[in-house]
């Protein structure tokens, strides 16, 4: 016990602080006594919780695929859309409500950040909407929280292909249905392109030589726009280089990650030459890579057709029209002109109260009529291919550098441990950019942590 | 000194006093008043057990388990598998970096949040008479201000071509590219968390400098010492408790730092502003939850130690 006293209190004090001592003493123990039989409560406690842990013997995913008949809707749809298009579609589902009197469908918007966390809280708290609007669907597939698509959804083979395999899980059951799509074309500004006298390139050559010519134009900081690191997605850069090279992120059977292949490398090396020859800022943010386009500091940018959309708004007051910007499908590589595909997907949660209108309400979104109209509420293309051969959405300007681009593209990994390996190629590209680190070295790096990683499943 | 020594004195004799007044009191009416106060706190206890103590014990569990997003709906169907997570933990090389950034950012912004905080109250204490609120406003005004927009209006001006650089530019020096260059990423957000800490610094040693007595600097002055001398002798140690609360506060917020990297870096350029929360955050971000869970026990370890040391040697000598 410390007793700093001076002569000038010493007497009057050190009985009564004994006393105290002693007392204080009493009161510690009392407390130190509480404070074990806590501990020791605490501890039971979590060793009786975990004791009841363990994981079952696994059955096997043994799905069962239902199916939907012709009768009409009911009840309450309530949906979460990722992005701005639930309110935006509005008309459209009202136009459902019209056709099936018994029904009411309720729409709340959830940025995309949001979306996937706010799903799986939904899950675990069983709390699930009726139907979600969302971007990455392989996440959710092991949770068992959604549900596979029935049969008489949609036709066979009438939706596009790449889009369909995003949601499906790794023996081919289809858990999502895909509502629109999109792929990153090359967009330029027509004048400059003018100006610098140069065709619109075919080959990573003359892409390369294009891009020089644009960036020697007046008034041009940079020729074209790439992301670099985790922050700006970068991996949505490298992934079509490394398809257009001929690389797939699977073995054949789908069953190991194969990153590490020489295409990984001609990607990278290709990634970074945008950087050593001066035609991309490697320091360029993602707030105003719109912006810098639009007003002409860059010449270019990889971007899908909802950039037609930004472009309208953000070129309101000069006036909008296909004369001054170009879309055009990507270059090749080696082997195709691979570009990324973005896109929605409607799910149906597990333990949804009204799983069986949401898929009609799913079916009715998915004909050719209704497609048509998302398209031009949203600008959008519509995963039914058959649109696109309609009047409406094939004569859009930009359009049809989208729908010539179908033909070739490249997805997002459908596995679960997608998010964690795209990770690591936005850092391994980064280090290629910034770090001093070689495309070899790179694509090694990115294959072990890759494996070290696994699929998921 | 001697003041000092005999204003604790009375205050000790006063306070036994009291307790002896407590004692006398009869035992039964005691413990009514305690079952009383118990019912008053009653829905309070409830409320912080159920999601305070629960959760918290839920996710010390869940550290010890091999959970991941995939057992969301079935949270117990996990295998205990002890320390595993932990010891995957320190195999990881990005958790290693991530605490190494979260500590040299503890270690550069506790000090400089400090004696920015204590110089502002120094001055504001004795040294300027009017607009004295005026000035207490406007210092405290990037404490309460929303992180994400401050963090978001800061990248704007930090950019390669922002005011900050231009500014510098018109006396000559080239300013680095503050948020992509790995060397000047993390100062750079060091520079922005001490801007927004130090009115909460200044508000809480304001208050710790009205309760240094007047008599004593007179003393001191009367001693023939000088405004430098007199406030490391005599101002400063009867900080020491105010200093604690201000150590702990700051240690204990920094340490946890999350928002500044994740809004203007998002822990980049290459990792080297990931905070260890940042960190967990990404590690729920795919799904691995368990291992989430254990870097951020982790982190808890390292609070309560660093909080406990510092309560040992910022104690006061008087207690």
């Amino acid at each position: 016990m410390v007793t700093s006293v001076t002569a000038g209190s010493q007497h009057s004090i050190p009985a009564t602080d004994d006393g105290a001592q002693r007392k204080d003493n009493g009161v510690f123990q009392r407390r130190h006594t509480h404070r074990i039989t806590g501990l020791v409560t605490l501890g039971l406690t979590a060793t009786l919780v975990l004791a009841g842990c363990g994981r079952a013997d696994d059955p096997g995913m043994d799905v069962e695929v239902g199916a939907i008949d012709s009768t009409p809707a009911v009840g309450d749809i309530e949906i979460w859309a990722a992005g701005d298009f639930g309110v935006q579609a509005a008309d459209l589902f009202s136009a459902f409500e019209a056709v099936n009197d018994a029904v009411d469908v309720v729409v709340t918007d959830v940025p995309w950040t949001e979306i996937n966390s706010k799903v799986t809280n939904a899950i675990a708290a069983g709390t699930v909407p009726d139907l979600v609007l969302i971007g990455d669907v392989s996440q959710l597939i092991p949770t068992g929280g959604i549900q596979p698509v029935p049969h008489g959804v949609v036709e066979d083979g009438a939706v596009y292909e790449n889009a369909l395999k995003r949601s499906q899980n790794q023996n081919g059951v289809q858990y999502g249905m895909p509502w629109y799509v999109e792929a990153r074309m090359l967009w330029y500004h027509t004048k400059i392109a003018q100006a610098a006298g140069v065709q619109a390139p075919t080959t990573w050559d003359e892409q390369t030589a294009f891009l020089q010519k644009l960036g020697e134009v007046d008034g041009v900081d940079w020729a074209v726009g790439m992301p670099v690191g985790h922050a700006s997605f970068a991996y949505q850069a490298i992934m079509p280089f490394f398809a257009q090279a001929g690389g797939s992120a699977l073995t054949p059977d789908g069953t190991a990650w194969d990153l590490g292949s020489e295409a990984m490398v001609k990607a990278l090396a290709y990634y970074k030459s945008f950087f050593d020859l001066g035609l991309a800022n490697p320091d360029a943010s993602t707030d105003n890579a719109v912006q810098t386009f639009v007003s002409g500091q860059v010449a270019a940018t990889f971007q899908g057709s909802y950039l037609a959309a930004v472009l309208d708004q953000a070129v309101k007051v000069d006036g909008f029209s296909a004369a001054t910007f170009t879309a055009d499908v990507r270059p090749a590589g080696a082997v195709n002109n691979a570009a990324y595909l973005g896109g929605a997907t409607w799910v149906v949660p597990t333990g949804s109260k009204n799983a069986d209108s949401a898929w009609k309400l799913v079916k009715w979104l998915q004909e050719a009529p209704q497609q048509v109209s998302m398209f031009q509420i949203t600008n959008n293309l519509p995963s039914l291919t058959s649109t696109w051969t309609d009047p409406a959405v094939a004569t859009d300007a930009f359009m049809k550098a989208g729908i010539a681009q179908m033909s070739n593209t490249v997805s997002d990994v459908p596995v679960p441990t997608w998010s964690q390996v795209l990770a690591v190629i936005d850092a391994e590209s980064e280090k290629v950019v910034r770090g001093g680190t070689t495309p070899e070295d790179a694509a090694a790096t990115i294959q072990q942590r890759a494996e070290a990683i696994g699929l998921g499943w | 000194m001697t003041s000092t020594v005999v204003a604790t004195a009375t205050d000790r004799r006063a306070a036994r006093a009291a307790e002896g007044r407590l004692r006398r009191r009869s035992p039964r009416r005691r413990g009514r008043g305690g079952l009383i106060g118990l019912l008053f706190a009653l829905p309070f206890i409830l409320v912080f057990i159920a999601f305070g103590v629960g959760p918290l014990l839920a996710s010390a569990a869940m550290s010890f388990t091999d959970m991941t997003v995939s057992d969301i709906r079935n949270p117990l169907g996990v295998d205990v598998v002890g320390f595993d997570q932990f010891a995957q933990l320190f195999h990881d090389r990005l958790f290693w970096q991530s605490l190494g950034v979260t500590m040299t950012f503890v270690l550069l912004s506790v000090p400089l949040t400090l004696a920015a905080g204590l110089a502002l109250a120094v001055v504001l204490d004795r040294g300027i008479r009017r607009f004295r609120a005026l000035f207490r406003v406007g210092f405290y005004t990037p404490v309460i201000t929303s992180i994400v927009a401050v963090a978001v209006v800061w990248r704007y001006l930090l950019q390669p071509d922002g005011i900050v650089n231009s500014a510098l530019e018109t006396i000559g020096i080239v300013g680095p590219n503050w948020l992509n260059d790995t060397r000047t990423a993390l100062p750079a957000l060091v520079a922005m968390s001490v801007w927004r800490g130090m009115g909460n610094m200044m508000i809480i040693f304001l208050a710790g400098l009205q309760a240094v007595p007047r008599e004593t600097l007179e003393a001191a002055s009367v001693d023939g010492a000088g405004p430098w001398r007199s406030f490391w002798s005599v101002t400063l140690p009867q900080l020491r408790p105010t200093m604690l609360l201000a150590t702990v506060i700051l240690t204990i917020g920094f340490l946890q730092i999350f928002e500044e990297p994740f809004v203007m870096t998002g822990g980049g350029p290459l990792a080297s502003t990931t905070s260890l929360s940042l960190f967990v955050y990404n590690q729920f971000g795919y799904g691995k939850y368990a291992y989430g869970t254990a870097a951020a026990y982790v982190l808890f370890v390292i609070i309560a130690a660093l909080a406990v040391l510092q309560f040992r040697v910022l104690r006061s000598k008087e207690n």
